[in-house]
C-alpha cells in the first residue's frame, strides 16, 4: 500500500493541476459527501477555523494552533462509502505552514481509529488526491475519518489547509437498473428516470 | 358625525386604485365612526388586500360580524393562515362540514355560495375530506360555471366529471348566482365612472348656477359639502324610498322647470325615461347634464348598499373586460343588442374623454332606452319625428351633433373647460359633490310639489321597463361584451340620439308636445321590452354559450391532461381550441406539459422557450421547462432560465425549482438541495419541489430524508406520481424489491401512460424473478412507448441472463441502429458475444464501447477486457486501454461484478 502511495507521490503536482475535484464531481463519477458530516479540529487559530476548510475558497485557510499533529476529524451520521479524499493546499503561499506527512485514518469513533495509509506531500501547490481504498475495493465504509498532519514542511509547527473535500463513488451498480454500467448518452439517460 | 357613504365610496375607490395605505387608513377611521357590518368588512377588506391577512383575521373574529362577506372573508383569512377550523366555523354555523349544511350554506351566502363553497373545498382538502371537497366544488360549479379552477381542483382530486355537463348553461338562472352584486364589484364599477364624473360635476356645477333652483356654485368648497353631505343623508333615505318602492311614481316631483323635472326623473331611476325626456331638454347642455345624473346614479346604487334593484343594474357593469369577440357568435342583425354596447360606451374612456365628450355621453345616456327598444322603436321614432330623415344617415350623426353643440355654448365649453380648470381637487371631494348635487337635485325634486299632469303620465309606465331592466341585467354577461355589437350598436345608438335629439330641436321652446312624444315613444318601449327581454336573455345566454363552448373544450383536453392521457389532451387542445387562445401561453403550457409528460422532452422545450421569450415574467410551468431541461441536460439554457427568474421573482417556488433543477444538472447537489429547501420555505404547498428535494436527496444517497420529503408530497397531493416514483427509486435502492414494486405500481396506476415507470416494474419484477412476467411488463412499456430505449435494452439483458442469446443480439442489434453510441449496449453486446465465445466480436464490441466511453465511467467495460486478455491475447491493444484508464479506474470490485453479470442477482 505505501509502494502505490509513493508512485503517486511522484506525479503528484502535476496532475493536481489539472486534477479538480470539482470537476470529477461535475463528471458525476464520484459525489461531495464532507456536507453531510460532522468537521471537528484539534485546535485553530480564532478566525481559522473549521469553516474556511469548507467554504470553496481557496485564499482562505484552516491555521492549526497547538502541538503536532493537527487532527481534522469528520464524522458521518451513518457508515458512509468514501473513495477518495482531496486536499487543497499551496507551498508556494504558506511555505512552512505546508503539510508534508498526512495520515488517513478511519474508524467508527475516536478510540478504534485506524490508519489506512500515509501520504507525503513534497511542496505540493493546489489539489492533492488522496485515493482511499481497503485491500482491492477501492472505497471504504466508515463512519468517521480522521485526517492527520503528522509534520510540515520546514518543520514548520502550525499547519494551513485551505480545503479538503470527501468524496464517495457514485453508485451504479447498487441500482439494479443500472447493471451494467451508467448510461452515457442523453438519449438513454432522460429514459433512466422521472422527476 | 361621519358620513358613511362618501367615506366608503372614497375607500373603494383608493382600493381600487391601489392606495393601499390610505385605504386602511381610511377604513380604520370609518370604523372607529361607525361600527356596522359594512365598515368592518370594508376594513377587513383593505387589510386583506394590503397583504396583513392577520390582523383582517383579528378584525373579523373580534368583532364578529353575521354578514355573510364578513364572514366570508373571515374564513378566506383563516383559510390563509392555515387555520382550517376556523375557517370551517366561520363558514358553517355548526363549525363542521358536511353534506346536510351545504345547503345551508347556500342560503347563508347568497350570491357568495359558489365561493363559500370554493373556500370549503379547499378546506376539506385540506384536512383531507376529499369527497366533501368535490361535492363542494360541484356546487361551486353549478352555482357558477365560470369557476374554472373548480373544475381544475376537481381534476387535480383525480374525479371523472363530466365536462360537457358542467360548463353549460342550462338556464339562465346561474347568471343569478355566478354575477356578483358585491359592494366591491360595484365600486369598481364607479371607480371607472371617475374621470367622467369629475369632467361632467364641473359643468353639472356650472349649468346648475345657470339655471339658478340651485345653491352650489363652481368653487365647490368643503364646507358647503359638509353642510350638504348632511342633507345627503336624508335625501338618500328618501332615494331609498323610492327605489325600493318601485311603483310609486315620484310624480310630485315635476315643476314647471323641465330641467327640474328632468333631473328627477333621472333621479327616480328609471334610465329610460331619462332618453325621453332628454328629448325635451333641448336648451340643457344635455351631454354634461345627463350624463352626470347617470354617473351619481351609479355611484349612488352602489353606496346604497343594499336592496336597491339598481344594484343588480350594475353588477355586470362593475366587470367589464375588454371586449373579446370570439366567445359568443352574436349576430349582428339582432335587434336588441343594444344594451351591451351601450353599457361599454359608457365605460370605455376613450369615449369618455374624448374632446368631444358632451355628445357621446349624451349618446349614451339616451341609449339607454334603444337597447332594449331596437329597431322597432327606431322606426317608431322615426315616424313621429318629422326631421327623421335627414338625420338618420350615420355621416350626418355629427353634423347633427356639431348642431347641438353650438346650440348650448355656454354649458358645455363652460362646463368641459371650467372641469379642468376649477376640478383639480381630489377625486373624493368630487364625487362627494357630484353625489350632493344629485341628491339636491333630487331634494328640488322633493320639495316642488307642483303636479304635472303630463309628467304624471309620463312617470307612470316607468316601472315597468324598469323591470325588464332589471331582469337584463341578470341575463347580462360582462365576459362576452363583444366589440362588433358595439359597433353595430354605437351606429344604431347614434341613429337614435338623431332623431331623439331632433326631436327636442324640434320642439324647441315646447315642451309639451315634447312630453307627449315622449310618452309614445315609451309606450312603444314597453310594448317592444317584453318581447325584447326575451330576446335578449336568449342572446345573452347565447354570448355566454360562447364562453362555455371554448370552457368545455378546454375542460375536456385539461381533464385528459390530470389523467395523464397526454396524446389525447394535446390532439384535444389542437383540433378544438381555437387558434387565438391555441397560441395563448396558458393553452402552450398545456400542450407542453402534455409533451413533457409523453417525455418528448424536446417539443416541450420548444414549446416552453416560446413561451418564455413571449413572456419572460411567466412563471407557470417554468418548472417543467426546467426538468425537461434537466432530462436533456442542456446545462447552459437551464443556467440562462434560471438567472433569468432569479432576477425577477425570488418569492415564487418555481424561480428555486429552476436553480435547484439548474445546480442538480451540474451534479453540486448540496446547493441543489438548498435551492430545493428555499422552494419548500417559499411555498410549502408547491409539491413538485417536496419532489424535486426528494429526488436529489436520492442522488445523494440521504435516502431517509429523501423518503420523509416525498412523503410530504404525497400527503399533499395524493396523485402526484413523481413523488410515488421517487419513493419505489429508494426502495429499489435499497434493494427492497417489493415495496419498491408496490411504489412503482402506484405511481403507475395513476400514470399508466408512462413507460419509464413501467420498464421500472419489469426490472422489479425481475429482480423478484418473476421473469415472465418482467418480459411481459417491458414488452407492454415497449407498445406504449416505442421510442424508449431502455425497454429494448432491458428486455435483452433479460433475454440475456434467460440465456436466450440470439433474442437478446436481435434486441440489442436495433438497439445500437437507434441509439449508436450507448457504450453500455456495446458492452452487453460483447458479453453476449463472450459467453457465445466469439471473442473476436466480443473484443470489438468491448473496444467501441471503452471508445464509446473514454471518460471510463464504467470500470466494468475495462474489466471485461481484463478477464478476456488474461487467458489469451491482445495485450497490445489492452495496456493502451489500461492507461487510458488509469486515474480512475485502480481496481474496481470487479469479482462482484462478474457474479452480477452472470447471475443477474445483486448481492447488496
Amino acid at each position: 500500500m505505501a509502494t502505490s502511495m509513493d508512485e503517486d507521490l511522484g506525479p503528484n503536482p502535476a496532475p493536481s493541476a489539472d486534477d479538480d475535484p470539482l470537476a470529477e464531481e461535475r463528471l458525476g463519477f464520484v459525489r461531495e459527501v464532507g456536507a453531510q458530516a460532522v468537521w471537528s479540529l484539534s485546535s485553530c487559530k480564532p478566525g481559522f477555523g473549521v469553516e474556511r476548510l469548507r467554504d470553496n475558497i481557496m485564499d482562505t485557510y484552516w491555521q492549526s494552533d497547538g502541538q503536532l499533529p493537527h487532527l481534522v476529524n469528520i464524522q458521518f451520521h451513518k457508515r458512509t462509502n468514501i473513495s477518495q479524499i482531496y486536499i487543497y493546499t499551496d507551498y508556494k503561499l504558506d511555505e512552512s505552514y505546508t503539510p508534508s506527512r498526512i495520515s488517513i485514518r478511519s474508524g467508527t469513533n475516536f478510540n478504534d481509529l485506524q490508519e489506512l495509509q500515509v501520504m507525503d506531500l513534497t511542496e505540493p501547490t493546489g489539489w492533492v488526491q488522496i485515493p482511499i481504498k481497503d485491500g482491492n475495493v477501492k472505497s471504504i465504509r466508515t463512519f468517521m475519518l480522521q485526517i492527520a498532519v503528522i509534520s510540515n514542511h520546514q518543520n514548520g509547527r502550525d499547519t494551513h489547509m485551505r480545503q479538503i473535500r470527501i468524496h464517495a463513488p457514485v453508485e451504479g451498480k447498487h441500482y439494479p437498473l443500472e447493471l451494467f454500467g451508467k448510461f452515457g448518452t442523453v438519449d438513454f439517460q432522460k429514459f433512466a428516470t422521472i422527476r | 358625525m361621519m358620513i358613511q357613504e362618501p367615506v366608503q365610496a372614497a375607500i373603494w375607490h383608493c382600493m381600487n386604485y391601489y392606495d393601499l395605505k390610505d385605504a386602511v387608513f381610511l377604513a380604520e377611521r370609518l370604523c372607529s365612526e361607525v361600527e356596522s357590518d359594512d365598515t368592518i368588512f370594508l376594513l377587513g377588506t383593505s387589510y386583506f388586500r394590503s397583504n396583513q391577512v392577520h390582523q383582517a383575521y383579528w378584525l373579523l373574529k373580534e368583532k364578529a360580524r353575521k354578514s355573510p362577506q364578513c364572514r366570508f372573508l373571515q374564513a378566506k383569512c383563516a383559510y390563509e393562515l392555515k387555520k382550517f377550523a376556523e375557517a370551517e366555523t366561520a363558514l358553517i354555523a355548526t363549525g363542521f362540514a358536511d353534506s346536510k349544511n351545504f345547503e345551508e350554506l347556500q342560503k347563508d351566502f347568497g350570491e357568495l355560495a359558489c365561493f363559500a363553497y370554493q373556500l370549503m373545498a379547499q378546506i376539506c382538502v385540506r384536512t383531507e375530506r376529499n369527497k366533501l371537497a368535490v361535492s363542494a366544488l360541484r356546487r361551486a360549479l353549478k352555482l357558477n360555471p365560470f369557476m374554472w379552477h373548480a373544475f381544475a381542483d376537481l381534476c387535480l382530486l383525480g374525479q371523472d366529471t363530466d365536462a360537457a355537463s358542467i360548463f353549460q348553461i342550462q338556464s339562465t338562472d346561474v347568471f343569478n348566482t355566478c354575477q356578483g352584486t358585491s359592494a366591491n364589484s360595484m365600486v369598481l364599477f364607479g371607480a371607472e365612472q371617475h374621470l367622467q364624473q369629475q369632467q361632467v360635476n364641473q359643468s353639472l356645477v356650472n349649468n346648475l348656477s345657470n339655471i339658478s333652483n340651485y345653491i352650489l356654485t363652481t368653487p365647490v368648497d368643503q364646507q358647503q359639502q359638509q353642510q350638504q353631505s348632511q342633507q345627503l343623508i336624508q335625501n338618500q333615505n328618501q332615494n331609498q324610498n323610492h327605489n325600493s318602492n318601485l311603483m310609486t311614481p315620484i310624480n310630485n316631483n315635476n315643476n314647471n322647470n323641465n330641467l327640474n323635472s328632468s333631473i328627477s326623473m333621472l333621479r327616480g331611476g328609471s334610465l329610460m325615461q331619462n332618453s325621453s325626456m332628454l328629448a325635451m331638454l333641448e336648451d340643457t347642455p344635455m351631454g354634461g347634464y345627463t350624463h352626470d345624473s347617470s354617473v351619481q346614479q351609479h355611484q349612488q346604487l352602489y353606496d346604497m348598499s343594499s336592496g336597491t334593484p339598481f344594484r343588480k343594474q350594475f353588477k355586470y357593469l362593475s366587470a367589464i373586460s375588454p371586449p373579446t369577440p370570439s366567445f359568443g357568435v352574436m349576430p349582428l342583425t339582432s335587434p336588441c343588442t343594444g344594451g351591451d354596447g351601450s353599457f361599454i360606451g359608457a365605460h370605455t374612456p376613450v369615449m369618455n374623454i374624448s374632446s368631444y365628450s358632451p355628445m357621446p355621453q349624451m349618446l349614451v345616456e339616451v341609449n339607454q332606452e334603444p337597447k332594449i327598444m331596437g329597431k322597432k322603436l327606431k322606426t317608431h321614432v322615426g315616424g313621429l319625428i318629422n326631421r327623421k330623415e335627414s338625420s338618420l344617415n350615420k355621416p350626418a350623426v355629427f353634423a347633427q351633433a356639431g348642431n347641438i353643440t353650438p346650440r348650448t355654448p355656454n354649458n358645455n365649453n363652460v362646463g368641459n373647460n371650467g372641469n379642468i380648470n376649477v376640478a383639480p381637487n381630489a377625486n373624493a371631494a368630487v364625487r362627494r359633490s357630484s353625489r350632493l348635487f344629485s341628491n339636491s337635485a333630487y331634494s328640488v325634486k322633493e320639495n316642488n310639489k307642483s303636479p304635472n299632469i303630463t309628467n304624471n303620465k309620463f312617470v307612470q309606465p316607468r316601472s315597468p321597463p324598469r323591470k325588464t331592466k332589471s331582469r337584463m341585467t341578470k341575463i347580462c354577461l360582462n365576459n362576452e361584451l363583444i366589440e362588433e355589437k358595439s359597433h353595430h350598436l354605437s351606429e344604431k345608438r347614434k341613429e337614435k340620439v338623431e332623431t331623439i335629439t331632433s326631436s327636442g330641436a324640434n320642439n324647441n321652446g315646447n315642451g309639451r308636445t315634447a312630453a307627449e312624444e315622449a310618452k309614445v315613444l315609451l309606450n312603444n318601449s314597453l310594448n317592444n321590452a317584453q318581447t325584447m327581454a326575451h330576446q335578449l336573455l336568449g342572446l345573452k345566454k347565447q354570448s355566454a354559450d360562447g364562453l362555455m363552448a371554448l370552457l368545455r373544450d378546454l375542460a375536456e383536453a385539461y381533464q385528459l391532461l390530470s389523467n395523464f392521457q397526454c396524446k389525447a389532451a394535446v390532439k384535444q387542445l389542437e383540433t378544438t381550441i381555437p387558434k387565438h387562445h391555441l397560441n395563448s401561453s396558458w393553452v402552450q403550457s398545456l400542450i407542453g406539459l402534455a409533451r413533457y409528460e409523453m417525455r418528448e422532452y424536446e417539443d416541450a422545450i420548444t414549446i416552453f422557450e416560446r413561451i418564455h421569450k413571449a413572456e419572460p415574467c411567466r412563471l407557470d410551468y417554468m418548472e417543467i421547462y426546467s426538468s425537461s431541461l434537466w432530462h436533456l441536460q442542456r446545462e447552459v439554457e437551464l443556467s440562462a432560465l434560471a438567472q433569468d427568474l432569479i432576477n425577477q421573482n425570488k418569492t415564487n417556488p418555481v424561480t428555486w425549482c429552476v436553480s435547484g433543477n439548474c445546480f442538480s444538472l451540474q451534479k453540486e447537489h448540496e446547493t441543489a438541495i438548498k435551492f430545493f429547501k428555499r422552494a419548500v420555505q417559499v411555498d410549502p404547498d408547491f409539491v413538485y419541489s417536496y419532489t424535486l428535494l426528494g429526488h436529489e436527496l436520492v442522488l445523494t444517497e440521504e435516502f431517509d430524508k429523501a423518503m420523509d420529503y416525498f412523503r410530504a408530497a404525497v400527503v399533499r397531493d395524493p396523485r402526484h406520481y413523481n413523488a410515488w416514483f421517487g419513493i419505489g427509486t429508494i426502495y429499489s435502492k435499497q434493494e427492497k424489491y417489493e415495496l419498491a414494486e408496490i411504489h412503482y405500481v402506484k405511481a403507475l396506476k395513476i400514470n399508466p401512460q408512462n413507460s419509464v415507470i413501467l420498464v421500472h416494474i419489469g426490472a422489479m419484477q425481475f429482480y423478484m424473478k418473476k421473469k415472465d412476467l418482467s418480459l411481459q411488463t417491458l414488452n407492454t412499456a415497449a407498445a406504449l412507448d416505442p421510442k424508449n430505449p431502455l425497454t429494448r435494452f432491458h428486455r435483452g439483458s433479460i433475454y440475456f441472463s434467460l440465456g436466450k442469446y440470439q433474442e437478446a443480439l436481435r434486441e440489442l442489434e436495433e438497439l445500437k441502429e437507434i441509439v449508436p453510441k450507448e457504450s453500455v449496449v456495446f458492452y452487453l453486446i460483447g458479453k453476449i458475444h463472450k459467453t457465445l465465445g466469439n471473442m473476436d466480436l466480443a473484443l470489438m464490441h468491448f473496444s467501441w464501447a471503452t471508445d464509446l466511453d473514454p471518460k471510463g465511467a464504467n470500470n466494468q467495460i475495462k474489466d471485461a477486457f481484463d478477464s478476456m486478455a488474461h487467458p489469451s491475447c491482445c495485450p497490445a491493444n489492452n495496456t493502451a486501454l489500461d492507461v487510458d484508464l488509469e486515474p480512475t479506474s485502480e481496481r474496481s470490485d470487479d469479482s462482484t461484478q462478474a457474479q452480477q453479470d452472470g447471475s443477474y442477482e445483486s448481492e447488496y
